[in-house]
């Protein structure tokens, strides 16, 4: 029997596999050629240590029945910059156990023989290769014993990815190029129109706009030159890069919210650039983009548990954790276990791992802390263990009433929450802990004489909160004998 | 066995008959005649050689005789100098093929005859061919179902236009396109031109340069709706404007310009409507321009590439679930009722479901697939329930449950994929209620589908949800009730 338990644990987990190179409008080598180093590559590191076995599949396949764990194995030449970038994303199909994970790598390529164009292709596979297993092979392991996924405490790792830089072709022999840096600012303006009305007829405007879009000291000249890019972005590779670096590094909200916009447009290679891009702005608690529409993607789990401390790290009324809590939708519940219980565990106030509430107010306003416990208890297939400790002790010092509310609807009957259940009720004349002991009187056996006697005690002494009604009582001590209700 | 197998592929090609028409232009270098002849002899074997159709030629009157009808048109382009040729595949009889419209455009300016029939005739095989790719794998069907639609192009290549110029502009003409002028130059000149679009070329171009070019959406719509009693009628400036509809990415511009186009004729209305059904199914579309443009085809019937659009903007990646709502709720409808499960089915299949938006596009697409009653195709209930406990099917599931219970023919399989979805407390009550309702409707199912809810009953649990009912107890109930 334990001969056969080593063997199910040694076997390789069974991914699923698929390569190929986007055809762009610069391809110095056949796409196939690429294709076979960068399959090659990638196999090469990722089954060397025997933890995964790959199956090729194509992309007709994995549409039409989706496997449970999918590698994808990506690249792709953009001209003017003269790079090729390989992306390598371990996607969870139906297995959505393993939270996603993306690799990727670029290289420079330009004016460099075939081979050694192929060399370097070689070399980023396997670094992005590398890196993608570095994240993997914890969680496969993981898998391969069915063991859940460990909290993410402590100090969290940075968000993996590796963006290229950025660099726009120079324009030389432009004047509304120079125009734009102008200490003029109608020239300046005068400048960005020109320039915006040529950017679907010739590369040279369309560049300065790009270099303008990153640069430019003028907030509102720059926001100009990325808007002008709006009809260009939604084709040119180089100009989505363009684009998806100033959604990265611009510092102006409304810059953002604009290279935001048009990213939701992108499709292919440069979807999945614009989504990292998302999730790397995400985990600083910045959230834009259509995150209800993406769903799991790699590198989400500790985006939202970053997103998280980097909310509580601002000043307190600004402390929200809403927007990090939202992003929990697509995630299955270990996973979200794994994100949330480290913060819901967290009692001190000033850590920002602590989720704010509002006491007794709780239930009349939602709350990071209310919601994020109902995140947790979304999907869960039964109530979390030592979670019924963790709200009462949340109730104890907040006195928060969604604690109660969630301990009353979801928790498992025991003889220690049912006392506690009694205090809330005497002290604080809790409606939740009376509908909790209700519930337990129904539902556990054990319990029911414990309840009994507490809530005939509180009737014959009196001594219970007044908001609970005498008759209310009574109708619970005839529901603990089986009396008719 | 062979020869027979050929016979029955032979046999299975359908009958389509053809007219080919030249629009008559005030600038026609071939004789219309001579060009028809070019037209027909060069599209016909590209279409029949790998025994697709067969063809036969006929007059408009008789193109409903057939299964299918094709037309192939052609008309040159007088200012560009550019020949275009369109072909119009369309479903008569038979009805188990999408409607096809290929459009494709080549420069013929300063040519001898023999040279522009030369290249005519180059174009024509371009087309023929490109229809003929795309019919093929609905002409080719080896099986009763039609083949699933999942083009990610549209056949269509609509050639460069040609772009207006000015010579040594003056006044409110040159003030309009210099666009270092300041907004409200540009904006002064433009109503000082507006009124002479009709009358004046130079004021025509200068609209025509200001709706591709001007940098302020707001003036590029108004130069486009200055544009509106030219572009009745003159080509080249109705190809300019579903340029800029095709190019532009401002909703303002893009509904002023479809509303211009609304009053085109002949072969540019059909061109009017390819290209909104090209710009509805775009990843680049706003949803806005989308949702303008649903509303113009709401109005219309007989849609170039229905099909192949609908299923490719049901498809789209781009993250604008609005448009394909406006899809689902527009085009979708359009299709016949028979064709649409092979339009949606890969949408239906693959689609993310994760926020309102999106199950309510989905809802939208399964009613017009399946409609409100009735048995549905065990296939299609089949694939999904099979994607039902997908975490990417979200609310909705509720659908995909309510599907089963329609299932034209359900197994135990069914029973077994209805108690995977169940195994979500969220959905187990409606899985457990679809069980009991297609074991009423299927008697023999009694025994394994029993059999199955007791061995369930054994292995799931669920967490307490006070006033949010209990399975476990809807559970004993429906194995009670098929116990009796």
């Amino acid at each position: 029997m334990s001969f056969i338990l080593a063997l199910l644990f040694a076997a390789p987990l069974e991914v699923h596999y698929l390569v190929k190179e986007e055809v762009t409008g610069w391809q110095p080598i056949e796409p196939d050629d690429v294709e076979r180093t960068l399959g090659q590559t990638a196999l090469e590191v990722l089954t060397k240590s025997g933890g995964i076995k790959l199956v090729a599949i194509t992309e007709k396949e994995a549409k039409q029945k989706p496997p449970k764990y999918l590698l994808r194995v990506l690249g792709r030449m953009i001209d003017e910059a003269e790079t090729h970038t390989v992306y390598l994303s371990f996607e969870p199909g139906t297995g959505s156990d393993l939270g996603s994970l993306r690799a990727s790598q670029t290289m420079a390529l330009g004016r460099l023989p075939k081979a050694t164009m192929l060399a370097r292709i070689t070399d980023s596979a396997k670094q992005a290769a590398g890196d993608l297993w570095k994240g993997l092979e914890g969680a496969v392991t993981r898998v391969q014993k069915a063991t859940p996924p460990p909290p993410l405490t402590g100090e969290l790792p940075q968000i993996p990815w590796k963006w290229a830089d950025v660099v726009t072709p120079k324009v030389v022999s432009l004047r509304a190029a120079d125009d734009l840096y102008s200490k003029d600012g109608a020239v300046r303006k005068a400048a960005l129109r020109e320039l915006t009305s040529l950017v679907l007829a010739k590369a040279p405007p369309r560049n300065a706009l790009e270099a303008c879009a990153l640069k430019h000291p003028d907030t509102e000249i720059r926001k100009g030159c990325l808007v002008a890019l709006r009809p260009v972005a939604r084709e040119s590779l180089p100009t989505q890069r363009v684009v998806i670096e100033v959604f990265r590094q611009d510092q102006d909200s409304q810059i953002v919210q604009e290279a935001s916009d048009q990213m939701q447009y992108f499709v292919g290679l440069s979807q999945a650039d614009a989504i990292a891009a998302w999730i790397e702005r995400a985990s600083k608690a910045e959230v834009y983009g259509p995150f209800a529409e993406l769903g799991d993607q790699p590198n989400l789990d500790l985006a939202i548990a970053r997103c998280m401390i980097a909310a509580g790290k601002r000043p307190k009324y600004q402390r929200s954790k809403a927007a990090c809590i939202e992003l929990l939708k697509p995630v299955p519940h270990e996973r979200r276990f794994a994100i949330l219980w480290p913060l819901l565990t967290e009692v001190d106030p000033d850590s920002p791992r602590y989720f704010e509430g509002a006491g007794e107010r709780e239930g009349s306003i939602g709350t990071d802390w209310q919601r994020a416990v109902e995140a947790l208890l979304e999907d869960a297939p039964r109530f979390v263990a030592g979670l019924d400790e963790v709200l009462w002790r949340r109730y104890e010092r907040t006195l928060s009433s969604s604690s109660l509310d969630l301990l009353a609807s979801h928790a498992e009957p025991n003889e220690k929450l049912t006392k506690r259940m009694l205090e809330a009720v005497q002290t604080g004349g809790n409606r939740a802990a009376m509908s909790a002991l209700r519930r337990f009187a129904d539902e556990s056996e054990a319990v029911r004489p414990l309840i009994l006697e507490g809530v005939s005690e509180m009737l014959a002494t009196e001594s219970y909160h007044k908001s609970i009604s005498k008759n209310d009582l009574e109708q619970l001590v005839k529901r603990c004998k089986g009396e008719k209700r | 066995m062979i020869a027979l197998l050929f016979t029955l592929a032979a046999a299975a090609a359908p009958d389509v008959k053809y007219v080919v028409k030249i629009e008559p232009r005030s600038w026609q270098p071939i004789e219309p005649e001579s060009l028809e002849k070019v037209i027909e002899a060069k599209s016909l074997e590209p279409l029949t050689q790998k025994g697709l159709m067969r063809l036969e030629k006929g007059k408009f009157s008789e193109l409903a005789e057939a299964d299918f009808s094709l037309m192939m048109e052609g008309r040159f382009i007088e200012d560009a100098g550019q020949f275009s040729v369109y072909i119009t595949f369309t479903p008569q009889k038979r009805s188990d093929a999408p409607s096809v419209y290929v459009i494709d455009t080549d420069e013929v300016e300063d040519k001898t005859p023999q040279e522009m029939q030369k290249i005519i005739s180059a174009l024509v095989v371009r087309a023929a061919k490109r229809m003929a790719t795309t019919l093929e794998p609905h002409l080719r069907a080896s099986s009763t179902a039609a083949p699933l639609i999942d083009n990610d192009a549209l056949p269509l290549a609509w050639g460069e236009i040609d772009v207006p110029s000015l010579n040594a502009p003056t006044g409110a003409l040159k003030d309009l396109i210099n666009v270092r002028n300041e907004d409200h130059v540009r904006w002064k000149a433009f109503a000082d031109l507006k009124g002479h679009a009709f009358d004046q070329p130079a004021a025509r171009s200068a609209l025509e340069l200001c709706v591709l070019r001007d940098p302020l959406p707001k003036l590029r719509a108004d130069c486009a709706e200055a544009l509106a009693p030219v572009a009745r009628t003159r080509i080249e400036t109705q190809r300019l404007l579903l340029h800029v509809l095709r190019t532009d990415v401002e909703p303002e511009v893009m509904r002023a310009v479809a509303d211009v186009s609304k009053s085109f004729v002949g072969i540019s209305r059909k061109e009017a409507l390819a290209t909104w059904m090209q710009v509805i199914s775009d990843d680049a579309t706003p949803d806005e321009a989308a949702r303008s443009i649903s509303q113009l085809l709401r109005e219309e019937n007989g849609l170039p590439n229905l099909e192949l659009a609908t299923s490719k903007c049901l498809l789209s990646q781009a993250l604008t679930e609005q448009k394909r709502g406006a899809c689902a709720e527009t085009l979708l409808d359009k299709v016949k009722p028979e064709r649409r499960a092979a339009v949606a089915w890969r949408y239906l299949e693959t689609a993310k479901i994760y926020d309102q938006g999106a199950v309510n596009t989905y809802k939208e697409v399964l009613e017009n697939v399946v409609g409100r009653s009735g048995p549905v195709d065990a296939a299609l209930a089949d694939m999904l329930l099979a994607r039902a406990p997908r975490r990417d099917s979200m609310w909705a599931t509720h659908e995909m449950i309510y599907i089963a219970r329609r299932h034209s023919a359900p197994t135990a399989a069914t029973i077994d994929s209805l108690l995977e979805v169940a195994k979500r407390r969220r959905f187990a009550s409606s899985a457990l209620q679809s069980i009991g309702e297609i074991v009423s409707k299927h008697p023999e199912l009694k025994a394994p589908a029993l059999s199955a809810l007791k061995r369930f009953d054994g292995q799931q649990t669920y967490m307490a949800y006070q006033s949010h009912g209990d399975p476990k107890k809807d559970l004993a109930q429906l194995i009670k009730r098929m116990e009796k």
